[in-house]
């Protein structure tokens, strides 16, 4: 009995690791080839797996004593990853095509920058505002 | 035991000499450079002292442009309660009790040199930056409201609702303190100016004048040192950046 649960047991775990499935999000769809530009900030590994410490290390660089470099800035990240859709449209960051929720969906993984800033680009909400105005 | 004790005046008196000494020293070439935009990747320099002089005999009481202003610039939107609505300016209205005379004054974060809030916050999410502006750094505010209690200007609104559609430049949420940033990102992309003292301006009062107070050549010192500012509550020795003139 224990036998049999331990091998079960071993058995996902190598499925797990080895199956590169929930690990490293390659079966993830991006949608970076809507993104502008040639190429992020730094290589994409570099960016999957450290994003959050150059967003976090540069908010406190920014808001304690005014750098306002744009290259970890986050309105950067939103002016290239969020472009519109066809129609127009931005997505939601509340839906997957969102370029952050996309990922942070998927792994589970709750981000909050978006209660307070903007995830669309500046132009989108200036025409937003304006509409819910009148 | 050592006694603590806040020397303001002799603070001040070293901040004045060494102002004059320094306008003294290198007249003009000095004090040039700030005019420009500061580069992006320099961090806000202590040699500068943001502040507003505000002219009480050019506000009018009908009029409310700076504060439509700043609520457009910083996406402030009123959710119909005014009991905890966000407010960054507010008009109030004065009245001498000897001679009757009325007086018409935008009130928001005094950005004072020894901000009350800065000294309560548990966190040290309440800060003022090296060019003396006082700000909440939203990371690190866990919503407790101390500063708010201890802002003897009630300058600081929490926000009580979930917002949507903010502004890139102006991060705002449930559950954080927030108040007057001094237009900060204005500030940062150099230009020298408010969204409030901009509107007041266009609006032909003329009522708010923004510059740096530590530059003796700025427009707003001249007029400091022409016709004076008065600190609101000055008794509680804060040393505010923003003055007014005519009350």
């Amino acid at each position: 009995m224990h036998k049999k649960l331990s091998i079960k047991i071993l058995l996902t775990f190598i499925l797990v690791f080895f199956s590169n499935v929930s690990i490293t999000h390659d079966n993830v769809q991006h949608n970076i080839p809507v993104s502008s530009g040639e190429s992020c900030v730094e290589p994409t590994d570099v960016m999957r797996a450290q994003h959050h410490f150059f967003i976090k290390h540069q908010s406190h660089e920014t808001v304690v004593n005014g750098i306002r470099t744009k290259k970890y800035s986050l309105n950067n990240c939103i002016d290239c990853h969020i472009k519109p859709a066809d129609d127009g449209s931005y997505p939601s960051v509340k839906s997957e095509e969102h370029f952050c929720s996309g990922c942070h969906i998927k792994a589970a993984a709750k981000v909050e920058c978006f209660d307070c800033h903007a995830s669309k680009p500046l132009k989108k909400v200036e025409i937003e505002n304006k509409v819910s105005k009148k | 035991m050592k006694k603590y004790e806040i020397k303001l005046d002799r603070r001040n008196f070293l901040k004045k000499s060494t102002m004059v000494g320094l306008a003294s020293i290198a007249p003009g070439v000095f004090f040039q450079e700030f005019a420009h935009a500061r580069p992006l990747d320099e961090p806000a320099s202590d040699k500068i002292r943001w502040g507003m002089l505000i002219d009480t005999n050019q506000c009018t009481e009908d009029c409310d442009a700076c504060v439509t202003a700043c609520n457009d610039e910083h996406g402030i939107e009123d959710f119909g309660r005014p009991a905890t609505d966000t407010q960054w300016i507010r008009k109030l209205n004065l009245i001498d009790e000897f001679s009757g005379k009325q007086h018409s004054i935008p009130m928001m974060c005094q950005h004072c040199e020894n901000p009350p809030c800065v000294d309560v916050c548990p966190t040290g999410a309440s800060f003022k930056r090296a060019d003396g502006i006082v700000l909440v750094n939203k990371h690190t505010c866990i919503g407790c409201r101390y500063c708010m209690m201890s802002c003897p200007y009630k300058a600081r609104s929490f926000v009580h609702e979930n917002l949507e559609n903010q502004l890139p430049h102006a991060p705002r949420g449930k559950g954080c303190v927030e108040s007057c940033t001094l237009c900060v990102h204005k500030i940062d992309r150099g230009d020298g100016t408010t969204a409030c003292s901009e509107a007041c301006q266009k609006d032909g009062h003329q009522a708010i004048l923004f510059g740096d107070l530590n530059d003796p050549e700025s427009e707003i010192s001249k007029q400091l040192s022409k016709f004076g500012g008065k600190e609101i509550r000055s008794d509680l020795g804060l040393n505010t950046a923003v003055r007014y003139r005519g009350i």
